[in-house]
């Protein structure tokens, strides 16, 4: 017996041995960064025989999904010896598969970043820098311009192929204007008679059936992500110039006057002039589908998501500018890049992977036909203005006007620059959605806004 | 007479017990105790996964003592526990109570009252999601048939967490059952010398059947005590720990701290805290239970 105890002593020790050398990865760079070193050396462009895996982790989506299986169809066809493997997960589950995949060493290959909720910069450190590529075959990034292609460059290095350029609009339900006999908004944003207290004036008049929750009609939703953007949009920021750099939060600068207004309108909407959900009318709005897709809201600010969430609308609709706030307003833009890990075994087979799905004549333009998504890349607008007049009964040259107005006063997106933007954007959207439902005065949230974004620091 | 002995020493009892014992041993140490000593290694460390763990000492625990959050997280957490434990467990018992009659078709009742608890979590939270709704929801409905403005439920934070009590009804399916199986194992002649006593049955309750069962009832409290501190999925799905972190769990902000924010260590640290707190509480509820406990 006393030589079984040994046994199974020994048998503990081993193990915790094995669990302390795993662990005891002092080196710099751990498993993933290993992998990557070796397979930069392995990896044989000029010879692909032998059959290739890619993973290639994405967001939840149905109508996205279908274009993903049509482009791994697409390039397994032309590349037999490479085999896609899609891996489909919920979006807020995209960060937690990433990083046990990392951490597992089986990593995605190819991966949008911010398809995440952590977005582009948290991953930033573990991405293939594309510019050896692209240096190759300057094709690949023909069409997009310097300034959407700078998001994704730091110094010399590129670290993405930008697919999608979403702007900031104001998607309205035509049905419901006409309805109420008023003219559409516009979609000019140097339009200075198209204010916010117009847009006020004119949600006044779309509110309708309050008492019945069943057919009752907001006249706007304030649904601009993050929620930063209505600091943006009112001349304020949260964060210092540096934090967008260097990628880190620093010191937030929430007591900014540009904060408080934009708080302050949104709360008005709701508290006010009773245009608008509350947090709960919205907890139990959405339970029954898209507010602005149901018809319980009649204009909706948001973000170019809008154009594909809401394809399926059973009733007409547009898109038109912001209403003008203050000369220093700015926009949220988020362009999605689609990105390579650097831990990839198979760096080269990703990269014709990636120019498939980019390629304007081929993958690209089918993401936008598909998804009504906005092209990255300038040679697929033309159409796309065409396409989305067609599909809103629209002109091309209002919805140019509004995308590139948009844009022009447009700033990337904080979610994709600063790491970890997922518990910043909570940080502040708990405390002001007390702000909105009157249970808490603007300064006490903004006390608790700093002190919470203080933590993540 | 050899081979008898040899069958003997290769089939002693001992020895088949770590033969039949090992799969369940290795299985832990690989798959459970891995990951909890690594955990508590990580928790010494600052761990992105992305990037290798740097070993920090007790700076995760030192900062977790400085950290609005956790607190919070904390006492929201403690709460619900406060409300939970003794509503799941007196509801069980009296549901027990209910399907321990012989009366026919038991065997159905028993069965209905029991299958909620084999439904997936995240679907029971959306079914509660929508019975709780505010505008569309049957339970406001209901309440306005008599003229009952019904409550914001999940969309106020002073609701929030008696609604998410309130969702556990459809979780009690396992509770129930130990209390309905400790109930069939008591006596019945206990029970008629004190109905001839003249005992009547809330007599019978509460001076037999409640001190009987009393070791029960401390294992389920100590049981819906331990899930009550790990709650999560709730608010996860239904709440995402709003409103105003109303419902913003223990264990919400520690997935948070690991998947949402890649910081894994400090998320290790808050999980060993959370072990010594559960391990705490355990103990306290032995000692003061010997008051009342029989066994």
């Amino acid at each position: 017996m006393k030589l079984f105890n040994r046994k199974i002593a020994s048998f503990f020790l081993v193990f915790c041995l094995m669990i302390l050398s795993a662990c005891s990865s002092t080196n710099g760079g751990g498993a993933a960064s290993n992998t990557s070193e070796t397979s930069a050396k392995t990896s044989s462009p000029n010879s692909p025989k032998e059959t290739v895996k890619l993973n290639w982790l994405v967001r939840s989506d149905p109508i996205m999904n279908e274009w993903q299986k049509e482009m791994i169809a697409g390039f397994q066809e032309k590349n037999p010896n490479v085999k896609i493997n899609l891996i489909i997960v919920p979006e807020d589950q995209v960060d937690q598969k990433a990083q046990t995949m990392i951490a597992g060493g089986d990593v995605p290959d190819v991966f949008v970043t911010n398809w995440g909720f952590s977005g582009f910069s948290t991953y930033k450190d573990q991405l293939l820098d594309l510019a050896p590529y692209i240096k190759k075959d300057p094709d690949s990034v023909k069409g997009i311009g310097d300034d959407i292609m700078n998001v994704y460059r730091s110094g010399d290095k590129t670290y993405g192929i930008p697919i999608v350029a979403l702007g900031s609009y104001l998607f309205y339900n035509k049905d419901l204007f006409d309805q109420a006999g008023i003219s559409y908004p516009p979609t000019d944003w140097n339009d200075k008679s198209w204010t916010w207290d117009k847009m006020v004036e004119v949600a006044k008049k779309l509110t309708k059936n309050m008492d019945n929750a069943q057919k009752r009609v907001f006249g706007v939703y304030d649904e601009l992500f993050p929620q930063t953007a209505d600091a943006w949009l009112f001349g304020g920021d949260y964060f210092k110039p540096e934090a967008y750099k260097t990628n880190m939060m620093g010191e937030p600068t929430v007591s900014d006057e540009g904060v408080r207004r934009g708080i302050q309108a949104h709360l008005d909407l709701i508290q006010k002039y009773k245009v608008h959900p509350s947090t709960a009318d919205l907890n139990s709005i959405s339970a029954i589908g898209v507010p602005f897709l149901t018809g319980q809201v009649a204009m909706h600010m948001k973000h170019g998501g809008g154009f594909w969430v809401n394809k399926p609308a059973k009733f007409r609709w547009g898109v038109a500018a912001l209403p003008y706030t203050v000369e220093n307003r700015r926009t949220t833009m988020f362009i999605d890049s689609v990105n390579i890990l650097k831990a990839t075994k198979h760096p080269d087979e990703a990269w014709a992977f990636v120019r498939h799905i980019t390629d304007p004549n081929g993958g690209a333009k089918r993401f936008m036909e598909v998804t009504n998504a906005t092209p990255a890349n300038g040679e697929l607008l033309k159409q796309w203005y065409e396409m989305m007049a067609k599909n809103l009964d629209m002109t091309p040259a209002q919805i140019k006007q509004v995308h590139e107005g948009s844009l022009a006063i447009a700033n990337e997106s904080p979610n994709h620059l600063i790491k970890n933007f997922n518990a910043i954007n909570n940080a502040i959207l708990q405390p002001l959605n007390s702000v909105y439902d009157g249970k808490k005065d603007i300064d006490t949230a903004l006390k608790e806004i700093k002190s919470g974004l203080n933590a993540l620091k | 007479m050899t081979e008898k002995r040899t069958r003997k020493s290769i089939f002693s009892g001992e020895k088949m017990f770590w033969f039949f014992i090992m799969p369940w041993i290795i299985g832990f140490i690989l798959l459970t105790g891995g990951p909890i000593f690594a955990s508590m290694v990580l928790s010494f460390t600052k761990y992105d996964v992305l990037t290798a763990p740097n070993f920090i000492g007790f700076d995760n625990y030192v900062h977790l003592f400085n950290d609005r959050l956790f607190y919070k997280s904390l006492s929201t957490t403690l709460y619900y526990t406060v409300l939970a434990v003794p509503f799941v467990n007196i509801l069980a018992l009296l549901l027990a109570l209910l399907l321990n009659q012989k009366v026919r078709g038991i065997g159905v009742f028993r069965v209905i009252f029991y299958a909620p608890s084999v439904v997936s979590g995240v679907a029971i939270c959306f079914l509660w999601a929508w019975l709780l709704n505010s505008d569309f929801g049957i339970v406001n409905y209901v309440l306005s048939l008599v003229h009952i403005k019904g409550p914001a439920w999940f969309s106020s934070s002073s609701t929030v967490i008696p609604s998410l009590v309130l969702t556990t009804l459809t979780g009690i399916g396992g509770t129930m059952v130990i209390y309905l199986a400790s109930m069939q194992s008591l006596s019945a002649e206990i029970f008629e010398a004190a109905a001839i006593d003249g005992a009547n049955p809330f007599r019978r309750f509460f001076a037999i059947t409640i001190p009987l069962l009393s070791p029960v009832i401390l294992f389920n409290g100590i049981m819906t005590m331990i899930a009550a501190i790990q709650i999560f999925v709730p608010s996860f799905v239904i709440t995402k720990g709003g409103p105003d972190w109303g419902s913003y769990f223990y264990v919400y902000y520690l997935f948070d701290n690991a998947f949402s924010q890649f910081r894994m260590g400090y998320a290790s640290a808050q999980a060993w805290i959370l072990f010594v707190i559960t391990f705490a509480m355990t103990l306290l509820a032995l000692k003061v239970s010997k008051r009342y406990v029989h066994y």
